[in-house]
């Protein structure tokens, strides 16, 4: 039960609990506050908090400051059934390496990407060792497979010794079971989401008596169900949890799924299948008219665009149960017309790909900012471009802008903190979009939702 | 249990079926007649789904008769398709030993997901609709679509049972099936036979890709989750025989329908393990002959 091989960094007093969390806040309220002046005045000046930390941004190289390119590793998946996973990562890393360099790069060096195909399941720790010890990469960004992202530990921990920055896979075990050096997460993990939705279900849904669940059955679904069924409990003592249903990932009919739960008479259905399965599950319990007799459907993983388009508006329930989705990062949140970064980042995304980014660009984006963050911030202190320890150093506790609104490396658990929000599905036809989109957005504030370091509701071991 | 839930569970179980019958009668067919093991008969499965999709999304948009023009146009492409692939190529492999015809036809298998990504993209493909409508059963909803899928399937192999049994080029085939040699010395055209015979199981496959994916979706990759299933189909009820497909995707169906609402962990390992069981005790299947090695 819980995490076993925590360090004794861990077992922080409730004191200095408050304090961290204190302390987070108020990087947030800065970063909220520079993030918006920065949107406001500097008309979409996409740096301007990061480059108001580096006294030497643009010039030339230094004496101390090496002059070849930083080479930064990524590695998602380029190819295969979630090859547009990669491909949107990569579009957004290159959008943000083509800024900084049309800059003057980082301290004066450019940025050079490479990458690799997390699909090449045989080769997945090689090809990571690969990039850093034949190809000369000095920093990794990417990884979206959660069983990578735990498997890649050892290696990036003992073996490579060089910074990790995960953008998408999302398992708590990679930040909060055990104090990382070298790995950092930039994006929201899972359990802060379930945490909120427990929330969303006692201020929206007092009355819910029966809750089911219908997940992907894997760690993801299982963990995802607990962490929300427990906060829940807690919070609403009397509520009834149906019996949890898991299914197959890649399953294409739901509809014997869907009558048995609408069978169990659920007033909140929680599902956390994603992808594929997420649209293909909602399309047919809106054909079998689920959301005609439920109060609300929860879905954390449904503010994924591609998932969204997958649905299309005219799934979209007119009348019925509230759709609630939420994501790690949503292209309209925070609002283009208060947040300038968020908007000039949308709009050179579409212009390049011609899509609304997805969740993974917005977090693999904000990745690239945090390295050059860190870098500055190192040579601000030291005077010199830093070497790995200096760079996990400047990292903990950097605060960062990307299009999400600033995000706070807390340096306890190298997890990054920003908001969690919960939105309702609307159809974005009359919108302007061209598939569903999240409206009525509930923000829950990162020092409220997020659990204190290392404290998981997951089973670490 | 309700009878409404009773009901609309046996009308999911019954759509499931359908579709599993409409694919594994085509392999059944294609082994049957030509001892041919087509792995790739799943992936045409995949391009019905996704021409069923273009005719009803992209050209006639989602309308009955976008749907219906979606079926008929899946039925003849993939018959053409299937002609042209056995002339192409299985045919040379004809004297060939069959372990080639199977590296061939996973190679095609391959390469069409490959084909529909770069025709339609890897994305998930959504029918925004379903036509004719829904009716209530108690509080639950049944799409007429899926009611409309089971009886299209049922007239599938009823009209399959006619050709077999009752017309000179369905009894041909069955007669080139059983001895070629003999048939074509009693002057059967067994070549035209047997491309006959493999776009009419390729255009069933076909035909079945353009009925679920209105409910199923259409993906890359989505030929290999249905020619797995559709192998167990056709081992419980018999390599074959077209009897067999009906009665091994009912047990399927049924299996599947009793654990999701039992036991859903085993959802998935119930028809294997059926499959198994059938395979130890009956080896030909339910409804299999013992099969003659050819040369």
């Amino acid at each position: 039960m819980g995490c076993d091989n925590l360090s004794e960094k861990s077992n922080i007093s409730r004191r200095e609990f408050v304090k961290i969390v204190g302390a987070g806040i108020a990087g947030l309220v800065v970063g909220i506050g520079a993030g918006y002046v920065a949107g406001r005045g500097g008309g979409g000046k996409t740096v301007t908090v990061t480059k108001t930390a580096s006294p030497v941004g643009g010039k030339q190289p230094g004496p101390s400051i090496p002059s070849k390119p930083l080479k930064i590793g990524y590695m998602y998946f380029m190819s295969g059934p979630f090859g547009t996973y990669g491909k949107m990562a990569g579009a957004a890393l290159e959008i943000a390496r083509d800024e900084i360099n049309s800059m003057g790069g980082i301290l004066g060096r450019k940025i050079e990407l490479i990458n690799k195909d997390e699909a090449d399941r045989q080769h997945v720790i090689d090809n990571i060792v690969k990039m850093v010890k034949d190809e000369g990469a000095e920093i990794l960004v990417g990884i979206d497979s959660s069983g990578d992202s735990l498997k890649l530990i050892k290696t990036i921990e003992q073996e490579l010794q060089v910074p990790l920055i995960v953008t998408h896979a999302a398992t708590p075990k990679l930040t909060e079971c055990g104090k990382r050096k070298f790995i950092f997460r930039i994006s929201m993990y899972e359990e802060p989401i379930d945490l909120a939705a427990a929330r969303l279900v006692k201020e929206y849904y007092p009355d819910a008596k029966r809750v089911a669940n219908i997940g992907p059955d894997y760690a993801y679904g299982w963990d995802s169900w607990a962490v929300f069924s427990k906060r829940l409990k807690e919070l609403m003592p009397g509520i009834e949890f149906l019996e949890p249903i898991y299914v197959k990932l890649g399953t294409t009919d739901y509809t014997s799924y869907i009558d048995k739960i609408i069978s169990m008479k659920p007033d909140i259905v929680f599902s956390s299948l994603w992808g594929g399965d997420a649209a293909t599950f909602f399309k047919q319990a809106a054909a079998k008219g689920l959301f005609k007799i439920v109060k609300a459907y929860i879905n954390p993983m449904l503010g994924a665009t591609d998932t969204l388009k997958a649905i299309g508006d005219s799934n979209v329930p007119s009348s019925g149960a509230d759709i609630w989705g939420s994501g790690r990062y949503w292209f309209l949140y925070p609002p283009h017309d208060v947040y300038t970064l968020n908007k000039k980042f949308v709009e050179k995304y579409k212009g390049k790909t011609g899509e609304y980014p997805p969740y993974v660009a917005g977090t693999s984006y904000t990745a690239l900012y945090a390295i050059k963050a860190a870098i500055e911030r190192a040579y601000v202190e030291l005077g010199k471009w830093p070497d790995v320890d200096e760079f996990v150093k400047a990292m903990e506790g950097i605060v960062v802008a990307g299009p999400m609104g600033p995000v706070y490396v807390r340096p306890e658990d190298h997890q990054g903190m920003y908001y969690v929000y919960w939105g309702k599905l609307v159809k974005g036809g009359p919108r302007g979009f061209p598939f569903p989109i999240l409206g009525d957005l509930s923000i829950y504030d990162a020092g409220e939702i997020f659990p204190p370091p290392f404290k998981t509701l997951v089973k670490c071991s | 249990m309700s009878i409404g839930y009773a009901l609309v569970q046996t009308i999911n179980t019954l759509f499931y079926a359908s579709i599993l019958f409409l694919i594994a009668s085509g392999l059944s067919l294609i082994y049957g007649i030509m001892r041919i093991l087509n792995l790739a008969h799943g992936s045409f499965y995949m391009l019905g789904a996704y021409i069923g999709y273009t005719a009803a999304m992209l050209w006639i948009g989602p309308t009955p008769a976008g749907f219906i023009a979606g079926f008929i146009l899946s039925l003849a492409l993939l018959a053409a398709i299937g002609a042209l692939t056995e002339r192409t190529l299985i045919r040379p492999l004809y004297s060939k030993p069959p372990e080639l015809q199977l590296l061939l036809t996973f190679a095609l298998m391959i390469a069409l997901d490959d084909v529909v990504k770069m025709i339609w993209g890897p994305e998930y493909k959504s029918f925004t609709k379903l036509p004719w409508g829904y009716i209530s059963i108690g509080h639950y909803n049944v799409p007429v679509y899926m009611l409309v899928v089971i009886a299209s399937s049922t007239m599938v192999g009823l009209l399959l049972w006619w050709f077999f049994a009752r017309t000179t080029i369905g009894k041909q085939m069955r007669a080139a099936a059983y001895n070629p040699e003999i048939a074509a010395a009693l002057g059967m055209n067994t070549d035209l036979l047997f491309v006959s015979a493999f776009a009419l199981g390729s255009a069933l496959s076909g035909f079945a890709g353009a009925m679920a994916s209105p409910i199923l979706t259409a993906y890359p990759g989505m030929g290999t989750d249905a020619i797995v299933l559709s192998f167990a189909v056709i081992v419980i009820g018999g390599m074959g025989s077209i009897l067999g497909s009906v009665v091994g995707a009912l047990i399927a169906a049924i299996a599947r329908t009793v654990m999701v609402i039992v036991y859903p962990l085993l959802e998935v390992a119930l028809i294997y393990i059926v499959m198994i069981i059938v395979l130890l005790v009956k080896p030909t299947g339910l409804f299999g002959k013992e099969i003659v090695e050819r040369r």
